[in-house]
């Protein structure tokens, strides 16, 4: 099994042509052509500690503000979960509950886990690495949940003078979260792990 | 395993055996020309990846479908998707007004990815689709329509319906331990509008577009 890089080879990462890696425009397409992401393994670096520090903003600041008749109720992320099971709603506060927290969490630690893998040549087979990359892709966008929740939310109660549903700025810290873990992954170059490990 | 030299064919069309690479491992394979794709997939060796899948879905039919989903979506962005009675008050949601509300609270980033993610990615996907498949079926090749077919490859990861749905039956759950809640039809839409998009993201093969590019 040989890869296309080795024999002098590149595919156009558009219309994925195959032609001689010496070419800088696609044959057929006529778009540049990467033979790898560059700096892939720095950018996925920094979209992650990114990512991870703003994990701390998500989920401690809140995310919805609720203003019935008392006082403004601030919600964070955790707090929204209690309360979804105090109203017996279990199945829903375990789905916000695995979307919210621990979602981005299995991203973070699931990149941080292959690229440190790759970078120490750790005991991983490239077939575990290529699982846990796609596992993360294909949960990734499921974290959205609680914005689109928040969007809905809003906008039932906008004409409601008993209940209003402001948005806090943990949702900021919430989105950033989610967008630079699907950024990170996209950086990431999965070639790369054939690249570094033959197995 | 033995491969044979790598020799770049000029032409756009190859001679006898194809040769493919996968994008997901780079690795190299060789396809022979009797491998009918429209009735088999073809998944790497190497790293499991589906690099074709199977299917040739011609122009006219994703333009026809790409043109019902966008109409689905657009009625359900500008329709509710729910009115309920509440502490007196008769409230509707519909998922535009939703972001603008968002927006006008200052959370333009919040909003922001909201909207993208919910309505101009999905919008901007399937109007492309329409687009360029109208191009390549009229043989027109306007100087914009290879940046134009990138587009429309790279916008289907961020059109995220599907989570939508699920968000809007969690709001629905929540929403009717409070008060009676009708679904409207905007809903309706929606789901419909996901199942064609989802049915063309998985349908649509690539390889067509990029070789009726290349015909001159
Ligand atoms: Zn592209
Ligand atoms: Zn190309
Ligand atoms: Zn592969």
């Amino acid at each position: 099994m040989q890869s296309a890089r080795s024999q002098g080879l590149a595919q156009c990462q558009h219309c994925h042509w195959v032609q001689a890696i010496s070419k800088t425009n696609c044959e057929r397409c006529h778009l540049t052509i990467e033979v790898r992401i560059k700096h892939s393994e720095q950018r996925c670096w920094a979209f992650l500690l990114t990512a991870f520090v703003f994990m701390f903003p998500a989920n401690l600041l809140p995310i919805t503000i609720l203003s019935s008749i008392g006082a403004p109720q601030p919600e964070t992320i955790i707090s929204g979960v209690f309360s979804l099971i105090d109203s017996d709603m279990e199945i829903i506060a375990v789905i916000v509950f695995v979307a919210s927290i621990v979602v981005p969490a299995i991203k973070i630690i699931g990149l941080a886990l292959i690229l440190i893998s790759l970078q120490l040549r750790l005991h991983l087979n490239n077939s575990q690495r290529i699982f846990i990359y796609r596992f993360v892709d294909v949960i990734g966008k499921w974290s959205m949940i609680d914005l689109f929740v928040l969007s809905i939310m809003v906008a039932v109660f906008q004409y409601n003078d008993l209940v209003g549903v402001v948005a806090g700025f943990g949702a900021t810290a919430f989105t950033a979260v989610v967008l630079l873990t699907i950024a990170a992954a996209k950086s990431f170059d999965t070639r790369l792990i054939w690249d570094k490990c033959l197995d | 395993m033995s491969m044979p030299q790598a020799t770049v064919s000029q032409s756009v069309v190859p001679s006898r055996a194809i040769q493919l690479v996968c994008p997901c491992c780079d690795l190299l394979m060789q396809v022979g020309s009797n491998h009918d794709h429209s009735k088999h997939e073809l998944i790497c060796p190497r790293c499991k990846h589906q690099v074709q899948a199977a299917g040739n879905m011609g122009f006219t039919k994703q333009a026809c479908i790409a043109f019902s989903a966008l109409l689905m979506l657009i009625y359900a962005n500008t329709n509710p998707l729910l009115t309920f009675d509440f502490a007196g008050a008769y409230n509707t949601a519909s998922i535009l007004r939703g972001t603008l509300l968002l927006l006008e609270q200052g959370f333009y980033f919040v909003g922001g990815s909201v909207i993208l993610t919910s309505f101009v990615a999905p919008f901007c996907f399937l109007t492309l689709i329409i687009i360029n498949s109208l191009c390549l079926l009229t043989k027109r090749r306007p100087f914009w329509l290879a940046t134009s077919i990138h587009f429309q490859q790279h916008l289907a990861l961020w059109s995220m319906l599907e989570v939508y749905l699920l968000g809007f039956i969690i709001s629905l759950v929540k929403l009717l331990d409070l008060a009676q809640v009708n679904v409207g039809v905007g809903i309706w839409c929606f789901a419909a509008s996901f199942l064609l998009s989802s049915y063309l993201v998985h349908k649509i093969s690539g390889e067509l577009y990029w070789s009726t590019y290349a015909k001159r």
